[in-house]
C-alpha cells in the first residue's frame, strides 16, 4: 500500500508540473513591419511647429502590433466614425499606487499625478510632440527676450472648481503660491512674482527664461483655494477638489480611486462616462486577469509581453513611447575604463540591440542609437548609429588599451528587464568586457541614480516630449542625476543657450543629442513603451495623441458597449 | 500559573524589545533613501538639497538612529506608532483599516484546516491502509508541497477565466456586501487553508495513531465502549496535545502567511501593506506592523502552552 501510495503521489505530482509548464501560450514576435512614424503636425495657436522626424537608419523593422502613434489633438468624430455616446462607467487596471497625498499639490509625484488628472486639471496639456495646448488657459503670451520674461495666460470663463467656487486669476495665483514649497520648489525658484491683470489673466514673472517653464508652470494642478482654507491641509490631502470632468466619490489606498460625472463640467457634452475607477492591481498577471476576465476596461502596463499576450487574446493594445532603456558608464573617475570614450563606443558596438528588443520587446521596443527617440523633435537623423559590430568594439578596445578586455559591474534597475541584463553581459563578455550583474532593490537603487556608481548602470529613463527637460533633468552640470556621467566640453554652455531660446528649438536641440551620441555618455538600449490594452467598445482612449502617456483625455473616452459588473 | 504567566509576559517585553531593535535598526541601515523614494518623479526638475534637508527634517531622519528610536518607543509607549513617511498619516489608521481584512480571510482559512484537517487525520488514523486513507494521505502530501502562489494563478485561471464562476480579484467587507464577498474570498480562502488542512491531517493522523495503540484504548475497547465514543472521549484528547502546537503556528501565521495570497488576488490586507512599505521604506509603517505579529505570536504562544495544562493535567506551570 505505501508502494502505492508513493507511486499515485508521484503520477499526480509529475502531471501537475507538466501543466503548469505548458500553462499559456508561448509567445513569439510578431513579424509585420515597424509603424511609420507620423509626420510633424499643424501648430497650435501659439506653439513653433515641430519638424517632422524619421526613424534612425540603422533600425530594421521590427515586429510590432503597435498601431503609429498619431499626433493629432483630440478632434470630434469625422464622417463615418460612430458618435460618442453618454454613459457607462470605465474601469482602468494599473499598477501604479499612488504613493503621496492626492490633493495636496505641495507632495503629488511619481504615481500619484498618473491618477488625479481624472478629477485636477491644469492650465494646459501637452500632445505626443510637445505641442502645448489650451486647457483652463484659453491661450497665452510668452515674453522670453526682455530683462523680466514672463508668461500670461489667459483663463477660460465659466469654469467652476467641484465646490462651486470660480476658477480664476486669484485661484491660480493662490495656486502657483502655495507650491512653492514641497516638491516642486526647485522650479518654482524661477518665478519671481505673479500679477494679476484682471479676473482671467494672470502673469507670471520669471528671474530668468528657460523653455520649459511655460509647460511646466502650466501643467501645475489646480485645486480649490477655498476648499483648502475651509478644510484644511489634513482633508485636502486626501480629497481633491479640483476642475475636472469627474469629482472623486471614494480613495482607498491601494485599492481604487472612484470618481463620477461632474455634471457642471466647463465643456458642455463632457465628460461621456458616468464615472470613471482606477482599480490598483500590482501584480502583472492579476491585473491581466482581471481585464480578461471583464473586471476593467483597460491596463496601463510596462509589460511588453503581458501587452502582446493581450493583443492575441483579441484587445487592442495602444503603445506610444515612454522613455528609453539605456546604459550609464561611470565615465567621470579617470581610474574606470569607462573614462575612455572609445571604450564606451565599443560597448555600444557590442551589444546587439535589434536581438534584443525583437526578443524582449515582444514587439514593441525597438533598438535605440540615439537618447531621443525617432517621434522627438530632438531625434538627429544625421547620426550614424553604431551598429552591432564586435570587430569594430574589439578595435576600439585595444585603441583604448584594453585589447583583452576589463572587468567591471552593472547594476540593474528593479523595474528594468533582467533577461535584457543577461543579454547584455553575454554580448559585452564577447569582447572581453566581463560584467558582474547586481539587482539593488528600488531604495539602494535611487542613491546610485543621485549619487555616484562604478561600472555600469542600466536604468529606463522617461522620456519628456521637450527634451530640453530631459537634458536638464538627466544630463547637468552640476548633476541632479547620475554623478558619475561625463559630459562633453562644451555641453553645459550649449545647454544653457538652448534651454533659453523662447520655445524649444530643434537645432539646438539636436545638436545636443549629436554631443552626447559623439562622447557616449550614455548607452542608449532601446526606446521602451509603456502599454494600454483597450477592451473592444471603448473609444477614444488616445493615450498616443498626449503626453505624458498615463494622461488620456478621459473627458473624451467613451464606450461604445458597456460591461455589466 | 500566576508567576508564570507573569514570566511569560515580562519575557514578552523582553522579545519585543529585541525585535523592535533588529527591525528598526535593520531598515535605516539598508541601502536606500525614503526621501528620494517620495520624491522621485518622472517630470520633477530635481528636488533642491535644501528641500531634501527640509524633508528630511520633517521626518525627523536628520537625528541619530538612537534618538529616533528612543522616540520611537516613546511614543508606542503612548499608543502613537508614528506616522507613515510617504502619506504622512498615522500608521495605526492604515493598519487597523486593514488588519480586519487579514483576519477575516485568514481566521476563515484556519477554521477551515481545523474542521476538515483534524477529522480527516482522525479518519486516516482509524482507517489505517485502507482506500480512504490513501486517497487523504496524497491529498495532505500534495497540499503540502504545492505553492500557494501557483495554486491561486491555477484557481483563477481554472474558476475566473475559464468558468466565469468567481471573481480574479479584490474584497468586498461581508457587511457591505455579504454575497459578493463570500465570491471574493472563496479562492484566496481555499490557497490559504490548503497548507493548514495538509499539515494538521498528517499531524493528526500520525498523532491518534500513536494513541490508538496504547493500554488505555484497548482497555477501553474490552469495556465495550463503542468505537466513536472511544475516539472522541479518549483518544482525542491525547493526540491533540502535538496537534495544539501546529494549530497555534497555524494561528500566528494568520497575518504572517497572508503575503502571497494577498498580492496574487490584489487584497488590502497588513501582508500586502508590509512588503509595500518595505520595499518604499516607508520605515513607520514596517516597524508598527512587526511590532504588531511579533506581540501576537507571543501572545498565542502563551495560550497555546497555557492550553497544554488544560489538556494534560500532568503539565502544570509553577
Amino acid at each position: 500500500m505505501k508502494k502505492l501510495t508513493s507511486g499515485v503521489f508521484i503520477v499526480i505530482l509529475a502531471v501537475a508540473v507538466l501543466v503548469s509548464a505548458c500553462a499559456g501560450p508561448a509567445t513569439t514576435p510578431v513579424t509585420t513591419p515597424a509603424a511609420t512614424p507620423t509626420p510633424g503636425i499643424t501648430p497650435s495657436p501659439v506653439a513653433t511647429p515641430t519638424p517632422g522626424v524619421t526613424p534612425s537608419p540603422g533600425a530594421t523593422p521590427v515586429a510590432s502590433p503597435r498601431p503609429s502613434p498619431a499626433a493629432t489633438p483630440a478632434a470630434s468624430p469625422k464622417p463615418g466614425e460612430p458618435t460618442p455616446k453618454s454613459g457607462g462607467h470605465w474601469v482602468h487596471v494599473l499598477p501604479h499606487v499612488p504613493g503621496t497625498a492626492l490633493g495636496n499639490t505641495r507632495e503629488a509625484s511619481g504615481p500619484t499625478v498618473m491618477s488625479v488628472h481624472l478629477v485636477l486639471e491644469t492650465m494646459v496639456y501637452l500632445l505626443a510632440d510637445g505641442t502645448m495646448m489650451p486647457r483652463l488657459a484659453t491661450k497665452w503670451e510668452i515674453d522670453s527676450t526682455s530683462a523680466q520674461p514672463s508668461i500670461t495666460f489667459f483663463l477660460r470663463k465659466g469654469v467652476k472648481f467641484h465646490d462651486g467656487t470660480d476658477f480664476n486669476a486669484e485661484a491660480v495665483k493662490w495656486n502657483l503660491e502655495f507650491i512653492r514649497e514641497g516638491v516642486h520648489a526647485a522650479t518654482m525658484v524661477f518665478i519671481r512674482s505673479i500679477d494679476i491683470i484682471d479676473s482671467h489673466t494672470i502673469k507670471v514673472n520669471f528671474t530668468e527664461w528657460l523653455n520649459t517653464l511655460p509647460a511646466t508652470v502650466g501643467r501645475f494642478w489646480m485645486i480649490s483655494p477655498t476648499a483648502f482654507q475651509k478644510n484644511g491641509l489634513e482633508w485636502i490631502r486626501w480629497n481633491m477638489v479640483g476642475t475636472g470632468p469627474f469629482t472623486q466619490v471614494e480613495y482607498r489606498h491601494e485599492v481604487r480611486l472612484v470618481t463620477k460625472k461632474n455634471p457642471n463640467y466647463w465643456d458642455p457634452g463632457l465628460p461621456y462616462l458616468d464615472g470613471v475607477t482606477y482599480l490598483y492591481i500590482t501584480d502583472d498577471m492579476t491585473a491581466q486577469a482581471a481585464l480578461m476576465a471583464g473586471e476593467g476596461d483597460t491596463l496601463h502596463n510596462r509589460n511588453q509581453k503581458l501587452a502582446k499576450e493581450l493583443f492575441d487574446a483579441g484587445f487592442e493594445v495602444q503603445a506610444p513611447f515612454r522613455g528609453i532603456n539605456m546604459l550609464i558608464p561611470s565615465s567621470k573617475d579617470p581610474a574606470e575604463p569607462w573614462s575612455r570614450v572609445q571604450v564606451r563606443q565599443a560597448a555600444e558596438h557590442a551589444i546587439n540591440k535589434e536581438a534584443i528588443g525583437n526578443a524582449f520587446g515582444y514587439g514593441y521596443d525597438i533598438a535605440a542609437y540615439q537618447v531621443a527617440s525617432p517621434f522627438n523633435s530632438a531625434f538627429n537623423k544625421d547620426l550614424k548609429p553604431r551598429t552591432y559590430d564586435l570587430e569594430r568594439a574589439r578595435q576600439l578596445l585595444r585603441e583604448a588599451g584594453f585589447p583583452s578586455g576589463f572587468r567591471t559591474k552593472m547594476i540593474v534597475h528593479p523595474a528594468a528587464d533582467r533577461n535584457i541584463a543577461v543579454a547584455m553581459k553575454e554580448d559585452l563578455a564577447k569582447v572581453g568586457i566581463m560584467v558582474d550583474l547586481e539587482f539593488p532593490e528600488i531604495g539602494a537603487f535611487t542613491r546610485f541614480q543621485r549619487g555616484t556608481h562604478y561600472g555600469l548602470m542600466y536604468t529606463p529613463v522617461t522620456e519628456t516630449v521637450n527634451f530640453q527637460s530631459f537634458f536638464d533633468l538627466y544630463i547637468r552640470e552640476p548633476p541632479n542625476w547620475f554623478h558619475s556621467m561625463a559630459k562633453p566640453a562644451g555641453w553645459q554652455a550649449l545647454l544653457d543657450r538652448s534651454r533659453k531660446t523662447p520655445l524649444p528649438d530643434p537645432v539646438l536641440l539636436q545638436e545636443l543629442s549629436k554631443m552626447v551620441f559623439d562622447f557616449a555618455s550614455v548607452i542608449p538600449i532601446t526606446y521602451a513603451v509603456s502599454s494600454w490594452s483597450i477592451r473592444k467598445g471603448m473609444r477614444n482612449i488616445g493615450i498616443e495623441k498626449v503626453s505624458p502617456v498615463w494622461e488620456p483625455e478621459a473627458r473624451s473616452v467613451w464606450m461604445e458597449t458597456t460591461v455589466r459588473r | 500559573m500566576i508567576t508564570y504567566i507573569i514570566r511569560r509576559l515580562l519575557l514578552a517585553v523582553v522579545i519585543l524589545f529585541l525585535v523592535t531593535v533588529m527591525v528598526f535598526f535593520g531598515m535605516r541601515l539598508l541601502p536606500g533613501d525614503p526621501i528620494l523614494l517620495l520624491v522621485t518623479s518622472v517630470e520633477a526638475e530635481g528636488l533642491s538639497i535644501e528641500a531634501y534637508e527640509k524633508l528630511r527634517k520633517e521626518h525627523g531622519l536628520d537625528r541619530p538612529m538612537v534618538v529616533q528610536y528612543i522616540d520611537w518607543l516613546g511614543g508606542v509607549v503612548q499608543g502613537d506608532l508614528g506616522n507613515s513617511i510617504l502619506r504622512r498619516t498615522p500608521v495605526i489608521d492604515e493598519i487597523m483599516q486593514r488588519i480586519p481584512i487579514t483576519l477575516h480571510l485568514g481566521a476563515t482559512a484556519y477554521i477551515i484546516g481545523l474542521l476538515v484537517g483534524i477529522p480527516a487525520g482522525t479518519i486516516c488514523a482509524v482507517r489505517r491502509g485502507k482506500l480512504i486513507d490513501t486517497i487523504i494521505t496524497v491529498l495532505a502530501n500534495i497540499g503540502i508541497t504545492v505553492p500557494v502562489f501557483w495554486l491561486g494563478i491555477m484557481l483563477i485561471y481554472l474558476f475566473s477565466l475559464e468558468l466565469g464562476w468567481l471573481p480574479v480579484q479584490g474584497y468586498t467587507s461581508p457587511f457591505v456586501d455579504f454575497w459578493r464577498s463570500t465570491k471574493q474570498i472563496i479562492l484566496p480562502v481555499f490557497c490559504m487553508s490548503v497548507w493548514g488542512v495538509a499539515s494538521l491531517t498528517r499531524q493528526t493522523r500520525s498523532s491518534m495513531l500513536e494513541v490508538m495503540n496504547q493500554d488505555y484504548i484497548r482497555t477501553a475497547r474490552a469495556k465495550g465502549l463503542t468505537e466513536s465514543m472511544i475516539i472522541i472521549k479518549h483518544a482525542m484528547k491525547n493526540g491533540l496535545i502535538p496537534i495544539l502546537t501546529l494549530a497555534g503556528m497555524g494561528l500566528a501565521m494568520i497575518i504572517a502567511g497572508s503575503v502571497i495570497i494577498e498580492m496574487v488576488f490584489n487584497i488590502p490586507g497588513i501582508g500586502r501593506l508590509l512588503i509595500g512599505s518595505i520595499i518604499n521604506k516607508d520605515y513607520p509603517y514596517v516597524e508598527a506592523i512587526v511590532l504588531i505579529i511579533a506581540a501576537t505570536v507571543l501572545l498565542i504562544n502563551l495560550l497555546v502552552d497555557l492550553a497544554y495544562g488544560w489538556l494534560d493535567p500532568r503539565i502544570r506551570y509553577g
